[in-house]
């Protein structure tokens, strides 16, 4: 998002006041949902009448928008026979709490890992000198956005009829300090303590796609996260494919009996 | 990145090796080629390492400058990345080419210290909220070869076990005003703690099987890999996979196992050899780089 140069941003050295608040106390643990169960979601596929392919996901409170153009013309270089995969990841610039930003450095970071966890599900020789675009745009981020932004891309671009092996399913993941429990799912106020996890799967082919994790995991806590993530990819999966044929079904009607 | 091109035949050669567990150049799967450490070659830094693995070639510099500590961290000091592609490692970087991956590494480097038992930050705080140490890790390619991460890492931990940090003090005088005074001595100086700093390793999956330390021939054959840094004790700091293909899960599980157990030798002969290095003091023999 480019930065507006008629904004009037304040002083270059100003600081937020809840930095000098006394923290709260964080409560341990969440409340209102286990610690495996991901956020109630809303998914829909075909909703803008402009792209090739489109999808939208919310999942709590974290909103995303996704649409694919394409395939087209590119023309390839240097021999290259498959297709190529754009893909784009932003966040308006209100969609995070705390103060206004534009976040190019870490959007263009996000958007090469969406690409990465899409390829491999994409049968990209079936496309040769062409190219595909995604577009995601996060709305509003309220934790977890970059998988919901793969689930949503995956869905747009099956939604395009692009060929692909399968969807791609995202699930995110955050563990406190040392010790505490896996959090499946994590709002952002989970999402900063410690130690986090972003996770993609291919469902039917049991095919890791994306994998990304920071913070401290001792012992075998990662591969136990890695089983949870996988199990939460497994839980949105029927959702992705229930929105999928609702929209099939809407672009082509059912076929009418023929008289006579 | 850097990459070669190969023709089916010695794409299939490569595979069948690795499936033997014989690669190549005569290694088995998890054996990393020789490494060549070499501390303090650049004099005007406060702390320097060059690593050579293969062709691989990789020059840290590492200066302290004082700063503002961040608000979030009052009592922190902090690490800035920067990495640069020059066009002298392969003709790709040239202009801005190389601007990508020289984000996409100091980013990694980013993460992997993103955390409390990487480094020991409180060290490095000189006056809470007004003063700490910020030290700028310049990481500079000069070939590359294949496995770039993980001479990187080897690269910035040496470096940073080089770094030695003039000591000052803070004194206060009646009136509440503070001063901070550097001590008169060369060679008081405040040394960093890097036993923890994590190495990263990186697994490229070829065929069924994983190698660590790929040649470019190798990656060319490899359709994804895992980076995984790890520090000496063994836990992990960051996990990512790269590249264009997927990965099987039970495979995954297997790489962490194989990343550990490498890891751990790795820093165990990495520490042995700095520490050789360094008791030989003033009579060690200056090499210097891309020789």
């Amino acid at each position: 998002m480019p930065g507006d140069s008629r904004r009037v941003r304040g002083p270059e050295e100003s600081q937020s006041p809840l930095l000098y608040a006394v923290p709260a106390q964080l409560p341990v643990g969440r409340t209102g949902r286990g610690a495996g169960e991901p956020r109630a979601v809303f998914v829909r596929a075909g909703l803008l009448s402009h792209a090739a392919g489109s999808a939208y996901i919310e999942a709590g409170g974290t909103k995303v928008l996704c649409a694919v153009s394409g395939p087209r013309e590119w023309g390839g270089a240097g021999g290259e026979r498959r297709g190529r995969l754009l893909c784009d990841l932003r966040w308006a610039p209100f969609s995070r709490a705390g103060a206004w930003s534009s976040s190019a450095a870490s959007s263009r970071q996000a958007g090469l890992l969406l690409q990465e966890s899409l390829e491999a599900s994409l049968r990209l020789e079936r496309y040769p000198r062409a190219e595909l675009a995604v577009w995601a745009l996060v709305l509003e981020d309220r934790g977890s956005a970059l998988p919901a932004a793969v689930s949503c891309a995956s869905l747009a671009l099956a939604d395009a009829g692009v060929e692909m092996y399968d969807l791609v399913v995202g699930a995110g993941l955050s563990r406190g300090a040392e010790g505490e429990e896996l959090r499946l799912d994590p709002d952002d106020s989970e999402e900063e303590a410690g130690a986090t996890m972003y996770l993609s799967l291919l469902p039917a082919l049991n095919q890791v796609s994306g994998l990304l994790c920071s913070g401290e995991w001792e012992g075998d806590t990662s591969v136990a996260a890695v089983r949870m993530c996988m199990e939460g990819c497994q839980r949105l999966y029927p959702v992705l494919q229930q929105s999928l044929v609702k929209a099939t079904k809407r672009k082509i009607p059912a076929p009418q009996p023929q008289s006579g | 990145m850097a990459s070669v091109v190969l023709s089916e035949a010695e794409k299939v050669y490569i595979l069948h090796g690795v499936q033997d567990d014989l690669r190549t150049d005569g290694r088995g799967c998890e054996d990393y080629r020789g490494i060549e450490v070499e501390t303090d070659v650049v004099s005007n830094t406060t702390g320097s390492a060059r690593v050579k693995i293969g062709h691989t070639d990789v020059l840290v510099g590492v200066k302290a400058e004082m700063g503002t500590p961040k608000l979030e961290h009052p009592k922190e000091g902090y690490l800035e990345f920067f990495v640069d592609c020059s066009a002298n490692a392969t003709p790709e970087f040239e202009g801005r080419g190389g601007e990508e991956l020289g984000t996409e590494i100091a980013n990694m480097l980013y993460k992997i210290f993103d955390n409390k038992s990487s480094m020991d930050r409180e060290s490095l705080c000189i006056l809470p909220g007004e003063h700490c140490w910020v030290l700028y890790v310049d990481v500079l390619l000069l070939e590359c070869g294949g496995n770039l991460f993980d001479t990187i890492s080897i690269a910035v931990k040496s470096a940073l076990f080089n770094t030695r940090i003039p000591k000052v003090r803070v004194l206060e005088d009646d009136e509440g005003s503070k001063e901070i005074e550097l001590s008169d001595d060369p060679y008081d100086c405040m040394r960093l703690n890097v036993e923890h700093v994590p190495c990263i390793v990186t697994l490229s999956r070829i065929g069924h099987r994983h190698v660590v330390d790929a040649t470019l021939q190798e990656e060319a054959c490899s359709l994804a890999s895992l980076l995984i840094s790890v520090t000496s004790k063994g836990t992990l700091t960051c996990m990512r996979k790269i590249g264009k293909g997927s990965l099987d899960p039970e495979s995954i599980f297997e790489m962490i196992e194989t990343g550990k157990r490498v890891a751990k030798f790795l820093h165990l002969s990495l520490q042995n050899v700095l520490s050789q290095e360094e008791s030989l003091g003033k009579k060690r023999h200056k090499i210097g780089f891309l020789r």
